[in-house]
């Protein structure tokens, strides 16, 4: 998946790095954190819709990150890359909103988890197990949720992670090896056999 | 890349089924989930939204005092500010005799030898010079002040 500013790659041309953009920042340079933003707002998107499963909510998750990370610039340490510190805030504050929303989760459903239902024209079983997949993946706790969302589909490294979450990556690493074997057993539910294909037929009672 | 193959655990050839699962599993979350809405957002209006509310934060940094710019410098500054003192510590009594001591030495003869600095201690002199100067220019003055009462 491609991102704009995605924090792994330096910006090409002229363009200012992010620790000089941070250091301007860090004298109060509106220019310089704009930059930032337009740089890394996607990525930050993406992780947050990702966690939260709402465009609304993770637009507002963006906009409460960045302000957090220029109220803590001073502790960024130079020299390091701006993305994977941003994304750790986007991460931990997008696990206490889950966490939040999990309290009141009886409420109507955002709109969306609504838009997940399967379209007319799509395969039934496929839906079935697509639909029995997403619900495995919410009920994976809070951590270890996030963990395969960040590895699984947003493409970043046990490293990456690690980083984020300030983890060893050896737990990163345990977590999604358990993660995978619940969602494998969905997979195994649905009759998955040796080729990879799913038939309701062959399904286990 | 599959976690398994970076363990390592398993047989090779349970590994390459596992990462066929695995590679099968990502694909199918990757569609049980909605993908991100990212032509959907107005990402103009975020960033400036993200600045305004950023406003008032960059403008009280414009004003902070020198010091605390000064101080995110500490963490670097501070490490070598100890190291410019101990280096000093340790080079300053190494270069001290050839420069103090003939020095000292002359003063000390000097206040002892002469009538106006001879109320100085001699210690005192070979230790500050400027010392000896300050008490000598008050010893000539009370001399200078006696004489004009006698007049």
């Amino acid at each position: 998946m491609e991102h704009a500013g995605d924090g792994r790659r330096p910006p090409s041309g002229d363009a200012p790095d992010d620790g000089r953009l941070v250091a301007r920042v860090q004298e109060g340079d509106g220019d310089a954190f704009d930059t930032l933003v337009r740089r890394h707002m996607r990525r930050a998107f993406s992780i947050a819709f990702r966690l939260l499963e709402n465009r609304a909510d993770a637009e507002d998750l963006v906009q409460e990150a960045f302000l957090a990370a220029l109220k803590g610039i001073d502790s960024f340490e130079p020299g390091r890359p701006f993305g994977p510190w941003l994304f750790r805030i986007v991460v931990n504050r997008g696990l206490n909103a889950r966490k939040a929303r999990s309290l009141r989760r009886t409420e109507a459903l955002p709109i969306d988890v609504i838009a997940r239902a399967p379209p007319p024209d799509r395969d039934a079983e496929r839906a079935e197990l697509h639909d029995a997949l997403a619900g495995a993946l919410e009920r994976l706790d809070g951590q270890r949720g996030a963990i395969v969302r960040l590895h699984e589909l947003e493409g970043f490294t046990s490293p990456e992670i690690a980083a984020m979450l300030e983890l060893a990556e050896g737990t990163v690493r345990w977590h999604l090896h358990q993660a995978r074997a619940e969602l494998r057993e969905v997979l195994g539910a649905f009759g998955r056999n040796a080729a990879g294909e799913t038939s309701i037929e062959e399904r286990k009672p | 890349m599959t976690e398994e193959r970076e363990t390592g655990t398993g047989s090779g050839a349970g590994r390459a089924i596992r990462g066929t699962v695995d590679d099968e599993l990502r694909g199918h979350l990757r569609q049980s989930v909605p993908p991100p809405p990212m032509d959907a957002v107005a990402w103009n209006d975020l960033a400036r939204t993200i600045g305004s509310r950023a406003e008032s934060c960059l403008r009280a940094r414009r004003r902070l005092p020198w010091w605390r710019h000064a101080s995110r410098w500490a963490r670097a500054g501070i490490p070598l500010a100890a190291a410019a003192i101990l280096a000093l510590a340790l080079l300053v009594p190494r270069a001290a005799p050839h420069v103090v001591r003939p020095t000292a030495a002359r003063l000390g003869s000097a206040a002892t030898s002469t009538p106006v600095g001879a109320g100085v201690a001699a210690s005192d002199t070979s230790v500050d010079p400027v010392l000896a100067f300050l008490s000598a220019a008050d010893d000539g003055e009370s001399l200078l002040m006696s004489a004009l009462e006698e007049e």
